[in-house]
């Protein structure tokens, strides 16, 4: 009702047309911001790498027993850096191997714990934009010492947006 | 229709002010989307990401030698005279710059020793040992 009574030309410079452009640019301005934001995301590939990783170090030459020992240190074993790890909050891993009997016979976990609850949620179809990216799997492997098949169950996950560190 | 009883020389001023208002309006809105996908920002972060996450893909035993043109490049356009790559190696930093400001850093998780990282602006690689 605004444009009541205006000729055609006039409507061009209208005070409804600024108002569209300004709804315009704010929408390209968030659009395009978003856009970028997700581009630089790579908290899915920097999970999807720490499960990787730990299941090809765990997978090649499987040790039940010198993984069992108490002195037991997965960040040499799988060259893992401890601090980068631990000292941030943005990362998380579990190692959970099953015996035969399909029991954890043990578990080791590194960095920020409450990402396995928030990983959880997620796979519970509950997701928000802070919580990690998380990846599992499950894999097969075999002691030859013991001649045992055990299960290997890794989850990883990764909160990190950089600029992690503030200098 | 819109022209009815409109002289010629009327509806030229306003058409004119129509399209300059227009393209004040998207010539910004271009530069801003053109810069934001190319500009220096977003190069640091896009790039920090690229080499970090290729530290950590590598296996033990193994060198890998990351291509960076562009990261020197653009360095040398915008006379940054500092260092394009600090890394430490204790707590897995990265970080980037192409340009005098904060630049962008990342973290790496593979554990690599003091001097695994190497940095050639002369052939502009970086090459990487585990």
């Amino acid at each position: 009702m605004l444009l009541k009574n205006k000729k055609g030309d006039e409507r061009y410079l209208s005070p409804v047309n600024i108002i569209i452009w300004i709804i315009v640019g704010v929408a390209v301005i968030i659009g395009a911001s978003i856009f970028f934001a997700v581009q630089g995301d790579s908290r899915k590939i920097e999970a999807t790498t720490l499960r990787d990783k730990i299941v090809d170090c765990f997978s090649e030459n499987f040790d039940y027993s010198e993984i069992n020992k108490t002195d037991f240190d997965i960040y040499a074993k799988c060259s893992l850096n401890k601090n980068a790890l631990n000292d941030y909050d943005i990362y998380y891993f579990n190692v959970s191997i099953k015996n035969s009997d399909k029991k954890i016979s043990k578990s080791i976990s590194g960095g920020f714990g409450s990402f396995a609850v928030l990983c959880s949620y997620q796979e519970a179809g509950k997701d928000e934009k802070n919580f990690p990216r998380c990846s599992k799997s499950e894999t097969r492997i075999f002691d030859k010492k013991l001649n045992q098949e055990f299960e290997l169950l890794v989850l990883a996950a990764s909160n990190n947006m950089g600029n992690a560190i503030k200098e | 229709m819109l022209i009815k009883n409109k002289k010629a020389s009327d509806m030229v001023p306003k058409v004119v002010i129509f399209i300059l208002l227009n393209l004040m309006f998207i010539v910004p809105g271009f530069i801003f989307i053109s810069r934001l996908g190319t500009g220096d920002d977003f190069f640091e972060k896009k790039e920090v990401r690229r080499i970090a996450l290729s530290i950590d893909e590598l296996k033990p035993g193994s060198t890998l030698t990351i291509y960076a043109d562009e990261l020197f490049e653009r360095a040398k356009k915008n006379n940054f005279k500092g260092e394009a790559i600090v890394v430490n190696y204790t707590s897995g930093y990265l970080a980037l710059r192409v340009k005098d400001g904060a630049g962008n850093n990342f973290l790496f998780f593979n554990s690599l020793e003091s001097g695994s990282i190497f940095v050639d602006p002369a052939n502009k690689i970086i090459i990487v040992k585990k």
